[in-house]
């Protein structure tokens, strides 16, 4: 217990010296001071946009982008997260009205709270559907049918987004961190594609000796070294 | 082309040969020359150690040249040293110097070898020797050597790109009533910046070989040569006329050409950066970006700057990288460049236009670029950028105030930070589905109990019918043979009833008439059965609440319908 609260003075004294530095423009020691809560095992969407932060004001706007991701996937709710990403990113909208504002809903979920809807949606579910049972043998005066109605709504709703940011998460979702070249096979005699910007996005297909074989966003592919990117989800 | 002749003050001095034979006298001709010589003192004499100067005179000459309408004057005061050497070896003639209006003027040192048994290198024959100096030069104009044309070099061996200073002069003993160019030079392999092209030619005394002549500059040039081929200079044709005299008036028409000349070209240092093209010198890169703020499909532009000193009108602009998230367009060139101390000096600048294809933060890429420094002998290499520019979407422009302000809106602010850690998915997540899991089981568990119990009732309750029946029935026919209406008709409900109940597990008792047979129905009752169970139902109630007194064979049909239905349901 004691220890706990040494190490909550001693975050918390980090925390304010990392704001400090932020505060008078010294950014590469406000990172400093971030990364250690970072090793000290200390993940959440905060952290991670204020370490994005102190990267976009040093200009390295692909780890910006990386962190930015990281604490969106914690948090997509999070506005200041959502307002930075909108920076590097405008999210599209689909044309037709419902499919948007389901896809709008469902991107402020975060999958740990699509977890827990998925959790109590399926524990209504089961049970709205044990009093249907019992039903069958027992007069229960109880508007199942309405209630079972919802509750199978709710369900496939929440399974529906769980299942998008699973997908996400098991995508390997990836942030190119440095301007490299994109080749045609796992090393630099393949053929160049071509120029590969920072903080670009993309999937990870497949790993081949330290090269990575990316699937980006505007549909293009390509190998490129592993170092000049990382995945948003550490392993 | 016509060109005017002017004349101008100088001071030259000059031998009338440059090999002497021992003991034979030479002249060295001092000249002062220009259009106003007034308070021109005697040019002090430099003592040469093992020459004797036997005496000096003075002459005096002016020339005046009337040229297409332009007139010139020119005074001449040729002071005339007559000197011997005694012993054999090579002696140098010092600067003669003179003063004149403050300023102190000298001339070049002239270098004589004395020899013996030779004769003398004399531009002229010791018997021509000048007295007269306008004489001497009519004279020696009838020799075509005495006019000719001479192209001078910076280097005779270059880079390709590298300057060469071409200078063309024309060299003359005589004067002229006319100077004709047939064009400009021609040069092969080589990009050409005028430097200068006279309209009027200006005579200076110039000593070549030690001989003097009077010397215009008509026409110099900056060569820049193209590639690694050896630059040529070919000939230049020139068409003079020289002055006439008493026998030939008009004068006489000559064309004189200079000698072609070939500069060499050097291969550039093997191994050139990716980023070399073509530029040459000692330069320097700068760039201006007009904005980093931009609308998708909006275009801005990219400067890039080349200053200094080098091929700057040759150069190829700066390869811009490829990009998927840029468009860019070949750029636009200018130049602001002049000629100083024979180089080109200044700036070349190329706008590039350049479109975000994609919204949001985009960086435009570095670019390479190399020039090869001809002091330092080597490729210099520079990068410029890159550059972070901010794409707006399209649907952001024309919006209002507030809401551009928004979009320009810097990053979010730093956050206070917890100390928790979030995680993805909550931990052991499968297990928070356990308890509904086991919820359901027991439900399914409860439920087919319940049946189980409910289908040993039944049939327990089935197996009961026929005892009950049997029992039933010899009730109803002990009541017919004593004819107790009232009590046989309330037992026939009471039996039908019951056989309901256990039957189809209703709960008969309390239930109304038309709810009961609309239950029956429901089980898929026949017709038949129910129109006789309402008309079982019916009489019953009808004799137990009014005076109809049905006869003992009526209570037997009624008995006998009775047993019909339920053998129907039974």
């Amino acid at each position: 217990m004691l220890c706990i609260s040494l190490l909550l003075i001693f975050s918390q004294t980090q925390v304010q010296t990392a704001e400090e530095y932020y505060k008078n423009a010294q950014y590469e020691k406000a990172l400093e001071e971030y990364n250690t809560l970072l090793d000290r095992g200390i993940r959440n969407p905060e952290l991670y946009l204020n370490i994005g932060n102190c990267y976009y004001r040093l200009g390295d706007f692909g780890k910006s982008l990386l962190y930015y991701r990281r604490g969106w996937f914690l948090d997509p709710s999070n506005e200041n997260i959502r307002h930075n990403l909108s920076l590097f990113k405008k999210e599209e909208s689909n044309p037709n009205p419902f499919i948007s504002l389901f896809s709008k809903i469902i991107a402020r979920i975060s999958l740990r709270v699509f977890s827990y809807l998925l959790i109590i949606s399926f524990s209504l579910l089961v049970v709205i559907v044990s009093i249907r049972l019992i039903q069958t043998v027992k007069f229960i005066n109880f508007p199942v049918n309405p209630l079972l109605i919802l509750a199978v709504l709710f369900f496939v709703f929440s399974l529906i987004g769980f299942s998008i940011w699973y997908g996400r998460v098991k995508s390997e979702w990836v942030v190119t961190t440095a301007t490299t070249m994109a080749y045609s096979g796992p090393n630099e005699e393949f053929k160049e594609l071509m120029r590969v910007d920072k903080a670009e996005e993309g999937s990870l297909v497949r790993e081949d000796s330290g090269w990575w074989l990316i699937l980006f966003r505007s549909g293009e592919g390509g190998w490129i070294d592993s170092t000049a990117a990382a995945l948003v989800i550490p392993e | 082309m016509v060109i005017f002749i002017i004349l101008s003050l100088t001071f030259t001095a000059a031998v009338d040969q440059t090999v002497v034979p021992v003991g034979e006298s030479f002249n060295v001709s001092v000249t002062v020359e220009g259009e106003d010589l007034s308070g021109v003192e005697i040019p002090s004499a430099p003592s040469i150690s093992g020459i004797d100067i036997l005496g000096t005179s003075r002459s005096q000459s002016t020339q005046i040249n009337f040229i297409n309408g332009n007139l010139t004057k020119s005074t001449s005061y040729i002071y005339d040293y007559q000197m011997i050497a005694e012993k054999e070896g090579q002696y140098t003639i010092p600067p003669f110097t003179l003063k004149y209006k403050g300023k102190e003027y000298s001339t070049d040192p002239i270098i004589i070898n004395v020899k013996k048994g030779v004769s003398g290198g004399r531009s002229a024959p010791p018997s021509s020797r000048p007295l007269n100096r306008i004489h001497d030069f009519r004279n020696e104009a009838r020799d075509f050597r005495a006019i000719f044309l001479e192209t001078a070099v910076s280097k005779s061996s270059v880079y390709p790109g590298e300057p060469i200073v071409v200078t063309h002069y024309l060299y003359v003993k005589t004067s002229l009533t006319d100077v004709q160019l047939s064009g400009p030079p021609t040069y092969e392999n080589v990009w050409v910046e005028n430097i200068q092209s006279p309209t009027r030619l200006n005579f200076s005394s110039a000593t070549k070989n030690g001989i003097r002549y009077q010397r215009a500059l008509i026409k110099q040039d900056l060569l820049f040569p193209l590639g690694e081929t050896d630059v040529k200079i070919n000939p230049f044709p020139v068409q003079v006329v020289i002055r006439g005299d008493m026998f030939s008036f008009f004068g006489e028409r000559k064309t004189i050409s200079s000698e072609p000349k070939t500069i060499s070209v050097k291969s550039f240092p093997s191994n050139s950066p990716p980023g070399f093209i073509d530029a040459v010198g000692e330069l320097e890169i700068s760039t201006q970006i007009d904005t980093l703020n931009i609308s998708v499909d909006s275009p801005f532009s990219l400067k890039i700057i080349i200053s200094g000193k080098g091929n700057l009108n040759l150069l190829s602009a700066p390869k811009f990288p490829e990009s998927r998230k840029l468009t860019s367009y070949p750029p636009e060139s200018s130049a602001n460049t002049k000629i100083s101390g024979g180089s080109l000096h200044g700036a070349r600048t190329f706008t590039y236009l350049i479109t975000p294809k994609v919204s949001g933060i985009i960086e435009v890429p570095e670019i390479d670029w190399t020039f090869f420094d001809l002091q330092k002998k080597q490729f210099v290499s520079r990068k410029i950028g890159p550059w972070q520019i901010h794409a707006r979407p399209t649907d952001e422009i024309g919006t209002s105030e507030q809401e551009t302000s928004k979009s320009n809106k810097d990053i979010a602010y730093i956050l206070p930070v917890s100390y928790k850690k979030v995680s993805l998915i909550p931990k052991f997540f499968p297990l928070y589905f356990i308890p509904a899991i086991i919820f359901m089981i027991l439900a399914v568990y409860y439920v087919t109990d319940i049946r189980k119990t409910m289908g040993d009732r039944r049939y327990a309750s089935l197996k009961a019918i026929p005892k009950q029946l049997k029992r039933g029935f010899r009730k109803l026919e002990k009541e017919i043979q004593s004819n107790n209406v009232i009590q046989f008709y309330e037992d026939l409900t009471l039996v039908l009833l019951k056989f309901i109940k256990l039957k189809f597990h209703l709960n008969v008792f309390g239930m109304k008439k038309k709810e009961l047979l609309s239950q029956l129905q429901n089980k898929k009752v026949s017709e038949k059965s129910l129109e006789l169970i309402e008309e079982i139902l019916i009489k019953s109630e009808s004799v137990r609440f009014t005076s109809l007194k049905p006869s003992q064979g009526e209570m037997s049909k009624d008995l006998k319908n009775l047993k019909e239905v339920i053998n129907a349901l039974h």
